[in-house]
């Protein structure tokens, strides 16, 4: 992917639009959008992601991608090589307990006593 | 002088949402920032998945409060190509019309909330006094002030009537004086001059290697915007197209001033827009449409910038929807133009940012009534089991 993402940057596109992981089984597939030239077209590559393998970052080439790596890791699992915010979060730390929330019908019953 | 570190947030009164910044200070100057999200967790591409795409459209309409219709019409660029739907003209410039109010009030709550920044209590009331207008519009034309919801798969849940569209250009025309001497005030008072100049500057070779997007890319002299480089529904037709204010010192100040002429153009947009429209047409009634294809994309130009909606389907429900709002566009330069910036000046640069993280962060899920709120480690074990 990265020789992909160093031609485009050659051919002076844009830039990346979005990373989107899908699951499909055990099968994972990253799908990456590129912007190009002045009618900002949309261009797509995806690759499949065999359980387990690191999929290099293309933070070197996009720095955009940084935030958009860091979404796979997390909710999908993927490890990118290079990414220095994968494994910090987009979302709350691992072992933080969340807080219990009231269900709906006792947060009806507080307002009614107020 | 020892470097110290100074938190903002993740709640502050300097911010509106939830986002954590670590600021390291020397003295009062900042020498390094570091940004943490994490906390607004909504939901909305978990809802979506699983559904049909008609029901899909009611979660992605609630992703945001401010640009509900620009997300709407994001995922419909995806998804309408994919079914047979046959959209009148009427319907696009529906959208429009309503995409484009949503743009004024945006800038206006922004306006209004820039002002409070900087201790300018007035002038952030006049702001939100007009902003009533507009969602006076969008009661009257949707029935709800915000997530408006006004669109179906292929149509829209209404027409406007000659009323509703009379009532548009009469808040248009009791606005416009109003608003150009808000802008007058924000283009000549000295405090906002003074604090706003020269301050969270972004150099247009930066904007373009980030990939930023919308007004924050524009003022750094950047010509890219949806609507003109590439126009969906409305936007296609020759009357209706857009003239982006570009400007080029890419400071705070710029910002503001893009914004504020950005309201105008909005402006002559919808008042087109409501003499192109035939007020005794009715839109089509709703249809069942199944999707033929697997993937769409769409896009669309929200006020803070370009909204990107990917969705694959699998027999004809939602296998994945991804957003990527503007804001998980722009949030990757927070921390780089906080560099060498005064810590006073702050508040002043991230709302010249506009950021909106309620809308960039979106994973919540409520199963059975009940909400649960996961971490990195519970979504990702959820994940697995399913």
């Amino acid at each position: 992917m990265i020789k992909i993402a160093n031609s485009i940057k050659k051919i002076k596109a844009d830039r990346l639009i979005s990373i989107t992981s899908i699951k499909q089984g055990k099968k994972n597939t990253l799908y990456y959008h590129f912007s190009f030239n002045k009618k900002a077209e949309i261009r797509e590559f995806s690759i499949e992601v065999p359980k387990g393998e690191e999929v290099e970052s293309l933070i070197g080439v996009f720095q955009n991608a940084l935030l958009l790596e860091a979404e796979a890791t997390e909710l999908f699992g993927i490890k990118f090589k290079g990414n220095s915010y994968s494994g910090k979060r987009l979302f709350q730390n691992e072992g933080k307990k969340v807080p219990k929330i009231c269900s709906v019908t006792e947060s009806f019953r507080v307002r009614k006593n107020a | 002088m020892h470097e110290k570190i100074y938190p903002i947030g993740p709640q502050h009164p300097s911010l509106k949402e939830p986002l954590f910044l670590k600021l390291h200070v020397d003295g009062s100057y900042i020498t390094k920032a570091e940004f943490n999200l994490g906390y607004a967790h909504r939901g909305v591409e978990k809802c979506a998945e699983g559904y049909f795409l008609d029901t899909a459209l009611h979660a992605v309409q609630r992703t945001c409060g401010i640009c509900s219709q620009c997300h709407s019409m994001a995922f419909l660029n995806a998804v309408e190509p994919m079914t047979e739907a046959k959209v009148p003209d009427k319907v696009y410039l529906q959208r429009l019309i309503t995409a484009e109010l949503e743009r004024m009030h945006s800038h206006m709550l922004w306006g209004g909330v820039m002002a409070h920044e900087i201790g300018l209590e007035t002038l952030f009331m006049y702001y939100w006094r007009e902003r009533e207008h507009i969602l006076d519009v969008f009661d009257e034309l949707t029935g709800n002030r915000v997530h408006h919801s006004p669109d179906l798969l292929g149509t829209a849940k209404r027409a406007f009537n000659k009323k509703n569209l009379d009532m548009v250009l009469e808040k248009l025309d009791l606005i416009e004086h109003e608003i150009k001497d808000l802008k007058e005030v924000m283009r000549s008072h000295g405090v906002i001059t003074s604090r706003f100049k020269k301050h969270g500057k972004i150099p247009k070779k930066m904007a373009k290697e980030l990939g930023l997007v919308g007004p924050v890319a524009r003022s750094s002299g950047i010509n890219y915007d949806v609507r003109q480089n590439a126009p969906y529904m409305a936007y296609r037709m020759k009357e209706l197209k857009v003239k982006p204010v570009i400007r080029t010192g890419g400071d705070a100040w710029e910002r503001t001033m893009a914004r504020c002429d950005e309201i105008f153009e909005s402006m002559r947009l919808v008042r087109k827009a409501c003499e192109m429209i035939d007020p005794k047409e009715d839109v089509p009634k709703r249809k069942n449409l199944f999707a033929k294809g697997t993937l769409g994309r769409g896009r669309s130009e929200a006020p803070r910038g370009e909204n990107f909606h990917f969705v694959a389907v699998e027999n004809n429900r939602i296998l994945r929807l991804k957003l990527r709002t503007p804001t998980l566009a722009n949030v990757i330069c927070y921390s780089k133009i906080m560099e060498g910036e005064d810590i006073t000046d702050v508040p002043v640069i991230l709302m010249s940012l506009d950021p909106c993280i309620s809308c960039m962060e979106r994973v919540a899920v409520i199963r059975n009534g009940k909400q649960e709120v996961w971490n990195s480690h519970e979504l990702f074990e959820g994940r697995k089991h399913d």
